[in-house]
């Protein structure tokens, strides 16, 4: 299972690095203005071909990059219904935080969970090794490494409550 | 170390270039206001602030015997700056473009000057002596897309152009009045202002640094699918070799003599190329010595995702282990975005050459103790 | 706190309050609620020191579950048992309550231990009030008997409009739940929660604990029950008392449990959920400062640019710098 994990983050990695290759681009349809071309789309040749990474059916990573920005977004599959509710809190406290995180768009993208929308300018302003460590970084953490050890640490949590529930009548 | 001496001037840097005597530089605090810095004993200072555009400056250019500064902005203007005494004075130039200025080089003369833009057209500048003013004249024909970068050809009249619809192009921009019928002149004459000299349609994707080698023999340029194409004798029956490169692809290109060549781009650290005998370019090294060299498995994997990106095969292998992104090391830590020769008098040959990055930093090279450069 | 404590220590802090004061004292007029279903009213007035008036309302009970005059059965003797001359029952109780006791302070030990197991007692009225019925039924199985007069199933009042069963026999009664939650999240981590019960039943074996299993689906126990009674989100948990589960100081534990069942899960449902939100909140923070960490660097730069200073790394061109 982690090996699968792995290999997907690799390859995403590796996309992002060969795809973050951004510059400041002036709109051209209209003047004094710019724009990030993989929103707008007026362009077509100023759009690279979007590039789809699935780790299965339901978890996939979506590249779209242009010559001035690149949208990445997330589908994540949870396991159970735990993780998933997990899941969804944590997006909706991210959204909530979308300010902070510049990086992260407001909505995601018609059918995904998370779109991030990186930009030259965010590239001028950070490292962008360390902006792509970021983007791994939040995907380990939102697919659920930590997830699974949250809803460990909860499930034991409860069994021990449960435990002491039922042994009180015992004794 | 090939690096001489590296200087922070500022967060992020667009463009730079150098006075006649490598006193001075210019450059673009990726602002709307172009700086002038000095060297003093120790230190740089700042000189001049020029400022007249109200979008970012995009192209910067200092003429060598005329000592005139051109500057294109975003904001779809240019200017020319004279040095009268202490200061300089803009002259503002019509361009005729309704969309920004990307690019700007003087002429090999001096007496004109091109300007690549996003309006898909290229303006060609001259200077009118009875009316004190630079006129424009525009090359609106042929590109479909942005015009990225420019390059003069030694006989003063070809130019070449890249653009982002993916192709290289030469055009004449002969100007009656301007351009005399000399030793030069010889097939150029049978072409008009505007006229397509020549296309390449080599690159899958968009294109940047067009460059002409010494003598105008070889052009040079980048694609963005992490190609440079070398081509020998565009306006004849062109003859092009492609280079694959390792990473991340180039934004500028320098010739430093004829046989060898200097690309920079995102990689962070400058390239070299070189020619053999036959005339076979091949890249040769990176010229910073300071890069952590990635393994020869990462190359692939970035080669099959560049691949999937531009529509191309490329040969590559996947891996196990997620390696952190590795910071490229080395002068700059960001984008190379230009590369400026620094000519001692007449030579031909470039042994040394700055780069400016958006690091913020402007670095100089010296090639001389360090590589041999073939002529 | 893991386990929740029989008295309200809300009332236990009014009434010795009150003994403290002695002379000097306010009016008191406090309104509480318990686990979201049982409301407290205390009154103290110093016009009428020796009195303190407390009034009791119960959750509302379902149509399954059968009260008599608004209390459940055997309530009213339970509490005379177990207050004496102590406390006095106001008939009819006050206004939205169920019940109201006069508690006359001049009735209290004097001795201070004493008047504090009393004053437990007293604030312990949620379990004796509630928890009759099921004290009647199990003191019953403690002695390995049925109590006459009683139904195959029978449904109490566990929370408003929901009820639990008992199916009481000689050698064991058997304890149903509807479990029920509003929150859509609360009905995810109640259902994974109940089944850890099971779990937890089993490492627990050796320890003579009540039998414990969950299902999605009503238990055969339930066979011939109003299906609205039946209607649970999170799932039915059964418990199996045994008689020597209840034998002597533990029915008074027992009984407690068991009647405040939902109220420990619901505590339990919604400490996990802090914690998941705590934690959430914490890798969300981690992960801006691993953006801003990301910046930090051309932030420090905006502090070198305006210095000027040169620096050099070669020294074979001395004083080059002009060319």
């Amino acid at each position: 299972m982690a090996n699968t994990l792995r290999l997907y983050l690799t390859c995403i990695r590796n996309t992002l690095e060969a795809a973050m290759c951004l510059q400041n681009f002036p709109c051209q349809e209209v003047e004094r203005h710019n724009k990030p071309e993989v929103e707008l789309k007026t362009s077509p040749e100023l759009l690279l071909n979007p590039v789809l990474i699935c780790r299965n059916e339901a978890e996939k990573c979506l590249v779209e990059t242009s010559i001035n920005s690149i949208r990445i977004s997330l589908k994540v599959k949870q396991a159970d219904e735990l993780e998933n509710i997990l899941a969804k809190k944590f997006l909706r406290f991210l959204s909530m935080r979308a300010e902070a995180f510049q990086v992260l768009r407001r909505k995601p993208v018609q059918g995904y969970d998370i779109s991030f929308l990186i930009t030259n300018y965010h590239c001028e302003d950070m490292h962008k090794h360390k902006l792509i460590d970021f983007i791994v970084q939040f995907m380990e953490v939102s697919k659920g490494l930590v997830n699974e050890q949250l809803t460990a640490r909860v499930s034991l949590d409860m069994f021990v409550v449960s435990e002491m529930f039922i042994l009180r009548a015992s004794m | 170390m090939a690096a001489q001496a590296i200087h922070q001037f500022a967060e992020c840097i667009t463009c730079h270039a150098w006075s006649p005597d490598h006193s001075m530089i210019a450059f673009c605090p990726n602002t709307t206001e172009v700086h002038i810095y000095k060297f003093f004993t120790d230190k740089w200072e700042k000189l001049h602030v020029l400022a007249k555009h109200d979008q970012i400056v995009s192209g910067i250019d200092w003429s060598r015997s005329s000592n005139k500064i051109v500057t294109v902005s975003h904001d779809r203007n240019s200017y020319v700056w004279t040095q009268e005494g202490q200061d300089w004075v803009p002259t503002l130039v019509i361009l005729k473009l309704n969309r920004a200025a990307l690019c700007v080089q003087w002429s090999p003369k001096e007496n004109k000057f091109a300007v690549g833009s996003g309006a898909k057209s290229v303006s060609i500048c001259y200077y009118e002596q009875e009316n004190n003013w630079w006129i424009s004249k525009v090359i609106r024909k042929k590109h479909e897309s942005s015009v990225t970068s420019i390059a003069w050809h030694p006989n003063n009249i070809h130019l070449a152009t890249t653009s982002t619809d993916g192709k290289c192009r030469v055009f004449s921009t002969i100007i009656k009045g301007v351009d005399t019928r000399g030793p030069h002149a010889g097939a150029s004459v049978d072409w008009k202002f505007g006229e397509q000299i020549a296309q390449l349609d080599l690159s899958p994707t968009w294109a940047f640094g067009v460059r002409w080698s010494p003598s105008g023999k070889t052009l040079a340029y980048a694609g963005h699918s992490s190609m440079i194409y070398f081509v020998d004798d565009v306006e004849g029956s062109p003859a092009a070799q492609n280079l694959a490169l390792r990473d991340l692809p180039l934004r500028d290109i320098l010739f430093v003599s004829e046989k060898m060549a200097i690309g920079v781009g995102f990689d962070c650290n400058p390239l070299i190329f070189a020619a053999d005998e036959t005339g076979l370019w091949s890249f040769v090294r990176y010229l910073d010595e300071r890069k952590v060299t990635p393994s020869t498995s990462k190359a692939s994997q970035l080669s099959e995702a560049l691949g999937k990106l531009y529509g191309q095969s490329r040969q590559g292998s996947s891996s196990d282990t997620v390696e952190p992104s590795k910071p490229r090391g080395g002068a700059h830590e960001n984008c190379i975005t230009c590369i400026v020769p620094l000519r001692k008098g007449s030579e031909s040959i470039v042994k040394r050459f700055s780069t400016s990055g958006l690091d913020g930093k402007i670095v100089v090279w010296d090639l001389e103790n360090h590589i041999t450069i073939p002529k | 706190m893991i386990l929740l404590q029989s008295p309200s220590r809300f009332l236990l802090q009014i009434l010795k309050d009150r003994i403290v004061s002695g002379d000097k004292g306010v009016d008191i007029d406090c309104h509480t609620v318990e686990f979201d279903d049982v409301r407290y009213h205390v009154q103290f007035s110093m016009r009428n020191p020796k009195v303190m008036v407390l009034s009791v309302a119960l959750p509302l009970a379902p149509p399954e579950a059968i009260l008599y005059d608004g209390l459940p059965l055997g309530a009213i003797d339970a509490i005379k048992a177990a207050y004496g001359a102590v406390v006095q029952i106001l008939d009819p109780p006050k206004d939205c309550f169920d019940l109201t006791m006069k508690i006359n302070l001049t009735k209290l030990p004097t001795d201070e231990e004493q008047r504090n197991v009393v004053l437990t007692q007293i604030a312990s009225v949620r379990e004796v009030v509630l928890g009759a019925p099921l004290k009647l039924l199990l003191r019953h199985l403690a002695s390995k008997t049925v109590a006459p007069n009683v139904d195959k199933l029978v449904a109490l009042v566990h929370r408003p409009n929901e009820s639990f069963f008992l199916a009481p026999q000689a050698d064991k009664v058997t304890v149903v739940y509807p479990m029920r939650f509003q929150d859509s999240i609360d009905i995810v981590l109640a259902t994974s929660f109940l089944q850890e019960f099971v779990e937890a039943r089993r490492t627990a074996a050796l320890n003579n604990a009540p039998s414990c299993m969950w299902s999605p689906v009503p238990p055969l126990e339930l066979k011939g029950v109003n299906a609205d009674a039946l209607d649970a989100n999170a799932g039915f948990v059964t418990f199996v008392v045994f008689p020597r589960h209840v034998e002597g100081r533990k029915l008074d534990k027992t009984v407690w449990s068991l009647l405040t069942f939902h109220a420990y899960v619901s505590y339990h449902v919604k400490c996990s959920e802090g914690f998941m939100h705590t934690r959430m909140r914490r890798r969300v923070e981690s992960l801006i400062q691993a953006l801003d960490r990301a910046k930090s660097d051309a932030e420090k730069l905006k502090k070198l640019v305006h210095g000027g200073s040169f620096r050099r790394l070669s020294m074979k061109h001395e004083g080059n710098s002009n060319h």
